[in-house]
């Protein structure tokens, strides 16, 4: 019988037939997906019985190189959401991408890009989860490039270097545990890196910061609001719904599991917060004044990896728990408020939020499940991310450490400052009067509403019953085994931890129940009082002047940014001259400008190619550099 | 558990009391202001009046809105207080104190502005949509020093939980907790939507800002939300700030809360009537600098005192 776990590497194989299968590649592609999706689920059955499944099949005798398959608690949580939400992402593709060219070489790069995702939590050997990681970015980058503009060329060039950037730090650190202890495989790595030596400090740097290019962490975010745009929806929606994160696990995965390093204060871990709080203040203060919606919700993720970033900086089991916690909310609430932005983008044609306006007349659907999203992602009790988010707070509360305090109260303040920049781009979204342009528009086909439909389902449940999660969650912090007790307690009403409670469950029957109360009084206002006998259509109250020009004097996203902006001008002010993207405008522009002599004679090769011969060449260099 | 429960969320302490006791401070918020302004002011049952009288209007709901969001909006506001009502703690303890924790709580009160802001965007009113960007800007002002002047509290406490707050803030007395009780008093005036912070309602400027496309019940239920929310916060802060003495007779501490609440409300007022209305920009230095300074320095005096 064949093994589960290698079923799970079924979408590298699909790729390549994804060109023979006509007009049914998004069928296929979503097929391929389930099977994954199925094939996973019942891999990691032994896991939830407490076996880890590691397998090893020879690959190259005469290098002794393995390839190792390693499922534990932490990647079969992992694993099991990337291929649910690219099989939710597959489905919206079908109706989004059917009136694009080249579709074969999309969904190709898809299901590679895919399997990639996959194939790098479920490595159990350091050099197999860098080709991994390399066929995650490399397809990542086709993806990005998909539409073929200028600006998608330039967004994906850019996160291609950056990337680079980062995976050149981590071929390095894993080079030289290679060649310091000669060993690749990442359980037996964990026996051998106990006690930790000396030079592991560095080479735990060096994985920091090649994740945190990946994970967008700030300063190295910049790739991120550029490519989310331009990039295809469903893609846009994996990545910050799920590759982002391959950055975090990668942290969780190198730093606590096989370097067996524990964050709690430590000096690393006080900088890892700090970058985590900065991130958040950056990300929340861009998201408010930002008009391109795709790119507000990119600076959205960037502040919500902030919040997963300043959990784990603190490293206890309870910031492990918020932080895996929050990104498992995050994963599900971006991808489905990336798709009902993609749903806008399809109908409108436009991703200014200025040019829209009053469309939740028309789509209502879309509007209800972006607004729930909206209340849900900003932390409003009681959605998911509120759960997720009060556990950040109290994680970073608890070593009562004024530094620690100082960043809690800015948390929960970002946490209303995002709040305020989603009632923004609702506002001007999805209420208001309608513009002219628009008012023929058309609620978006069923494949495209039911994906954000389920996550949203999902989200409020999570939001409601909070255990469900955490009682996935908590094994996987446990079998990354940080130091201190394992401090929070779960039950079907809700959590404990050492320093506060919060019962989901009654809170939520509360609210729900007085929301009853509260409808009882109007229904029955309703009975009691007399109707108008002919029913007056009454238009918008402007102070008796004709309605009319109601849709010139529209009200936009202004209000609710402008006198903010204005105060913190300076800031903005830099921000826009792109001042904060010193690494991408310093450094990789000069590079830029001084190799595009070569890069304008090789271009007439290809871009890809080129690019992939000279990332050989790099590893090349590096490798004999390193030896 | 059991029927108990009803009783407490829809009576005592819950929405009936937290209701009526909103209305009751409601009118004497109106009373001493007409007093402060020698006028003769209304009757104590004007305010009770007022929303009777609301409910029985017609309620319309404009063409230019969405439906849905405009009629849940006040729903929601009041949902919001009824559950804030069982877990704020009076006499010493709250109804519901094991559902929730501080952080919660200061979530559950900040819903009713959520819930303005949704309805005054989506009334499709220019004059809502401009009231909500103010209550949102607003709303970015004063939130990071009611944070920092609640959680200061937590901090010294090394709990979240009500209980222990009112203990410690008992323990340490009422001085160390004063100027973060004068934060939360200023960030409280801005809650209400009271003078000078009465900017997203302005009257003046923008008809009544998110209330503009009101009507009937739905106003009714809203205006009771804000009734309730002068009892709620006011209490609220009492009961952090300013738990002691506490003697163990209930009913004893009760009145004695509903007096210390009535004093939040004279306070109030006395600051509605000395001030005019700010700019948005001006309302959100004074936040930003005299506000935030404040609950900084208790944070700091709590971090050195403790």
């Amino acid at each position: 019988m064949i093994d589960p776990i290698l079923l799970s590497f079924l979408p590298l194989v699909g790729a390549f037939l994804v060109p023979l299968t006509g007009k049914y590649k998004p069928h296929f592609t979503a097929s391929v997906l389930f099977l994954t999706l199925l094939s996973l689920v019942w891999a990691s059955l032994p896991v939830l019985r407490g076996e880890n499944v590691h397998r090893v099949y020879s690959w190259a005798k005469e290098l002794d190189l393995n390839f190792e398959v390693y499922m534990d608690s932490l990647s079969a949580f992992f694993s099991i959401l990337t291929c649910f939400l690219c099989l939710l992402a597959a489905v919206y593709s079908a109706r989004y991408m059917e009136r694009e060219e080249g579709l074969s070489r999309y969904y190709l790069a898809y299901l590679l890009f895919s399997g990639g995702m996959i194939g790098v939590l479920l490595s159990g050997n350091l050099l197999q989860f860098y080709l991994f990681w390399e066929l995650m970015s490399l397809t990542c980058f086709l993806l990005v490039s998909q539409l073929g503009t200028g600006a998608a060329h330039r967004a994906a060039f850019k996160y291609f270097v950056m990337i680079h950037a980062g995976a050149l730090c981590l071929l390095l650190a894993i080079c030289t545990i290679y060649l310091k202890v000669g060993e690749l495989s990442m359980p037996r790595l964990k026996t051998l890196l106990s006690p930790s030596p000396g030079w592991l400090g560095p080479v735990s740097l060096l994985t920091l910061l090649g994740f945190g290019f990946k994970a967008g962490v700030v300063p190295l975010h910049t790739w991120l609001p550029e490519a989310h745009p331009e990039a295809p929806t469903p893609v846009s929606s994996l990545l910050s719904g799920i590759m982002v994160k391959t950055g975090i696990y990668g942290v969780l995965r190198f730093l606590f599991d096989v370097f067996g390093l524990s964050l709690s204060s430590s000096t690393l871990g006080l900088a890892t917060s700090t970058l985590g709080i900065l991130a958040i203040l950056m990300g929340v203060h861009a998201a408010l004044v930002e008009k391109d919606i795709k790119k507000f919700l990119a600076f959205s993720t960037i502040a919500n990896i902030g919040y997963i970033v300043l959990a784990v900086g603190v490293g206890s089991g309870l910031g492990l728990t918020a932080g895996i916690f929050h990104l498992l909310n995050h994963a599900l609430l971006k991808s489905s408020l990336f798709m009902l932005a993609g749903c806008v983008l399809y109908r409108t044609g436009t991703r200014n939020i200025d040019e829209m306006g009053g469309l939740g007349k028309v789509m209502p659907v879309t509007a209800g499940l972006f607004l729930i999203g909206a209340l849900a992602i900003s932390g409003i009790p009681p959605f998911n991310a509120f759960a997720s988010k009060l556990l950040v707070y109290q994680a970073a509360l608890v070593p009562f450490s004024p530094i620690y305090a100082c960043y809690a109260f800015l948390a929960i303040y970002a946490s209303i400052v995002i709040f305020v920049a989603f009632m923004r781009v609702t506002h001007a979204v999805f209420f208001g009067s309608i513009q002219d342009r628009l008012r023929r528009v058309k609620e978006v086909p069923a494949s495209m509403l039911a994906p954000p439909l389920i996550l949203t389902t999902i989200s409020v449940l999570f939001g409601v019953l909070p255990n469900l999660p955490l009682s996935f969650v908590a094994p996987s912090v446990q079998s990354l085994g940080p130091g201190g007790a394992f401090d929070l307690t779960s039950s079907w009403l809700g959590y404990m931890t050492p320093i506060g409670f919060y019962r989901a469950l009654t809170l939520s029957v509360l609210i729900a129940g007085s929301f009853g109360v509260a409808g009882a009084l109007y229904l029955s206002s309703l009975k009691l009082v007399p109707r108008a006998p002919v029913p007056v259509k009454l238009e918008t109250m402007i102070g008796g002047e004709e309605v009319t020009s109601l849709g010139r004097s529209r009200v936009g996203a202004e209000p609710f940014s402008g006198s903010f902006r204005n105060a913190l001008k300076p800031l903005y002010n830099i921000a826009e001259k792109s001042g904060f993207d010193i690494l991408w405008v310093g450094l990789a522009r000069g590079v830029q400008k001084s190799a595009s002599g070569i890069h304008r004679r090789l271009l007439t090769a290809g871009y890809v190619p080129v690019m992939l011969l000279l990332l050989a060449f790099s590893v090349m260099v590096l490798v004999f550099l390193v030896v | 558990m059991g029927p108990e429960i009803f009783f407490k969320v829809l009576v005592f302490p819950g929405f009936f009391f937290a209701a009526v006791m909103g209305l009751l401070y409601l009118w004497l918020h109106r009373k001493l202001l007409a007093r402060f302004q020698w006028r003769v002011g209304p009757p104590v049952y004007q305010t009770f009046a007022d929303f009777v009288k609301l409910f029985f209007k017609e309620t319309i709901i404009p063409a230019g809105c969405n439906k849905l969001a405009f009629v849940s909006a006040p729903l929601l506001a009041l949902a919001s207080l009824i559950a804030a009502s069982v877990l704020i703690p009076i006499g010493g303890r709250g109804a519901l104190e094991f559902t929730a924790d501080l952080i919660v709580l200061l979530y559950l009160l900040t819903l009713p502005a959520v819930a303005l802001l949704i309805g005054g965007a989506s009334s499709g009113n220019p004059f809502g949509g401009v009231g909500a960007g103010r209550k949102a800007t607003l709303l970015l002002s004063y939130e990071l020093g009611l944070v920092v002047s609640l959680l200061s509290l937590a901090f010294g406490a090394g709990s979240l939980r009500i209980g222990d707050l009112m203990r410690f803030s008992e323990r340490v007395g009422p001085l160390l907790c004063l100027p973060g009780a004068i934060a939360f008093l200023l960030c409280m005036q801005a809650k209400l939507g009271l003078l000078p912070f009465d900017i997203p309602e302005a009257k003046t400027e923008i008809m009544a800002g998110v209330y503009t496309e009101y009507s009937g019940v739905l106003l009714g239920l809203l205006k009771l939300s804000k009734a309730m929310l002068l009892f709620l916060l006011p209490s609220f802060l009492v009961s952090l700030f300013f738990p002691g003495p506490v003697t163990g007779v209930y009913l004893f501490d009760t009145l004695l809360h509903l007096a210390k609440v009535a004093v939040i409300v004279l306070v109030v007022s006395i600051i509605v009537a000395v001030n005019p209305r700010l700019r948005i920009d001006q309302a959100l230095r004074f936040f930003w600098v005299y506000v935030l300074g404040l609950s900084a320095l208790s944070f700091i005096l709590i971090r050195f005192a403790v």
